[in-house]
């Protein structure tokens, strides 16, 4: 694993609480290099969301630093795509204004904005569906848009948050091979919330355990497994022995 | 399409009962004409008035429509102002509430008082009452966005102005729309309101609401009830027209606008 340059990510100490209540996650301290793929996995009340609004800089931390590409969070949003988990596409624009509403308030010119979409949705596979609007798109199409729409803004670091939850088994596994079907070209660092172990082996370069109450690190976990992973890797011993091991190791986090 | 057809149909069988029953009622019981005219004579009254029938269907259709496009005009940019600042908002909206609940009846003679008959002081009447509609509808609209919207926008670092033009706003149309069509309605009741009270500059001459005063104290009872229809059809048409503006703008994307039969 690469650990040239500067950290992409970097938690110093983090403490978020809201409020009076317990923190939701307690002195976290990680980083993230460039071209990880990072998944969060742990169970419900960990402050997994908690951790990717951290990065975003959405919220702030009530003690300790983000830090992302060595600055604050909210002033490195040029680098970072935010994946979240419903679709958020707004359903009075068509799919290809939908993807285009980033480059639109970053004030990109037209030209250069029509082409960018054009050949993100012929990337993702929605050149069929272009000037559709999002009512009349199934859930996985819909999750398609928002990852173009992630993507089309040519990001560093791509956060996503439970992306695929609500979707059919097949239609995540497809997604999940698409996802890194693009990472090939992109090369993104990737910071990935979900509650399903496989996905998180299939997909991830490194898994991060959190135990809840209050969040911390539990596990940090390499997955040495190397890419390109597809349908092939799917089903092969490898890949289940590490999934039985998460799996071994969050059962462990779950049970304290 | 057939079975639209036969609602059609069925909603006109009723009429044709009704008239028939109105009818009868008339024959048998010999009322007066100027108690309740047969629907014979009210259609006489129509056709042989109709002249003067179009002229005060459209005066009022003017005032009402004036009224109602500036309270939409007005109250959009309300609504703005206070989505944009919520201690605004906090400080004026039960006042919005208030002018809802003021009746219209206590206003307009006052108003009119104040600035004299005439078609602005109609508009002004219709103007209040269709303000807090659509104040209330649009500024819910705008200010009930999905919070992870607002955040997809920042993450984009968007100005708050282009979360307000870009998202609010086009978020707020549907609602912006049921607040014109409330209005709509009420538009016409304000403008006949307020001519109740103004008069006319020329005798036997104005808008529906002046000619009912001046066609009850005639006792010209049928064509009370040509301009009741007239009004009525008033009130329908502007209902129509919104709901088909609504019908072309949300088609595309938004549930109301949809009709039942495609789903």
């Amino acid at each position: 694993m690469s650990t040239v340059g500067r950290h992409e990510v970097a938690f110093r100490g983090v403490t978020k609480r809201y409020g009076e209540r317990m923190a939701v996650l307690a002195d976290v301290d990680f980083s993230v290099s460039k071209g990880e793929f990072v998944s969060v996995i742990g169970p419900s009340g960990c402050g997994k969301s908690t951790l990717l609004k951290l990065v975003s800089g959405l919220t702030p931390p009530s003690a300790g630093t983000v830090a992302v590409d060595g600055s604050e969070p909210a002033a490195a949003r040029g680098i970072v795509s935010y994946i979240f988990q419903d679709p958020t596409l707004l359903p009075w624009r068509t799919v290809q204004q939908n993807v285009a509403l980033g480059l639109e308030l970053e004030g990109i010119s037209r030209s250069d904005r029509e082409q960018r979409v054009q050949s993100m949705l012929t990337l993702v596979g929605l050149s069929d569906v272009v000037q559709a609007f999002p009512r009349q798109l199934s859930g996985g199409m819909k999750m398609r848009v928002s990852i173009a729409r992630a993507l089309v803004s040519r990001p560093r670091i791509l956060l996503m948050d439970e992306p695929f939850a609500a979707l059919d088994e097949m239609t995540r596994d497809r997604l999940n091979e698409e996802l890194l079907r693009l990472r090939e070209e992109g090369q993104w660092t990737v910071i990935f919330v979900t509650h399903a172990v496989t996905e998180a082996v299939f997909l991830s370069s490194r898994i991060l355990i959190l135990a809840p109450h209050p969040g911390r690190i539990a596990h940090d976990i390499q997955v040495d497994l190397p890419y390109p992973r597809n349908a092939a890797t799917r089903g092969s011993a490898a890949l289940e022995e590490r999934i039985a091991a998460v799996s071994k190791a969050l059962r462990g986090v779950q049970s304290l | 399409m057939r079975k639209r057809l036969i609602a059609a149909l069925n909603a006109a069988g009723v009429l044709a009962a009704l008239l028939l029953a109105w009818t009868a009622f008339v024959r048998l019981l010999h009322t007066p004409a100027y108690m309740l005219p047969s629907p014979a004579r009210v259609a006489e009254a129509i056709v042989s008035r109709f002249h003067s029938l179009l002229i005060s269907f459209a005066i009022t259709a003017v005032e009402a429509a004036g009224g109602l496009a500036a309270s939409i005009v007005a109250g959009t940019g309300i609504a703005l102002v206070f989505a944009k600042w919520r201690w605004l908002r906090r400080l004026l909206y039960p006042y919005t509430i208030l002018l809802q609940t003021v009746p219209i009846v206590a206003i307009a003679p006052l108003i009119l008082m104040w600035m004299g008959p005439g078609t602005l002081s109609i508009m002004l009447v219709t103007f209040i009452i269709c303000l807090a509609p659509i104040i209330a509808n649009t500024t819910q609209g705008l200010v009930s966005v999905d919070e992870s919207l607002v955040n997809l926008f920042l993450m984009h670092r968007a100005s708050p102005g282009q979360i307000l033009l870009k998202l609010r706003l086009p978020h707020a149309v549907p609602s912006l729309f049921t607040g014109i069509r409330i209005a709509s309605g009420i538009s016409v009741i304000g403008a006949i309101n307020g001519e109740w009270f103004a008069g006319s500059s020329q005798v036997g001459q104005g808008g529906l609401g002046y000619s009912i005063i001046y066609a009850s104290a005639q006792l010209e009872t049928p064509y009370l009830f040509a301009l009741v229809i007239a009004a009525t059809a008033l009130g329908f048409s502007f209902f129509f027209i919104v709901m088909f503006f609504e019908w072309y703008f949300l088609h595309d994307w938004h549930e109301s606008a949809r009709s039942p039969e495609t789903e």
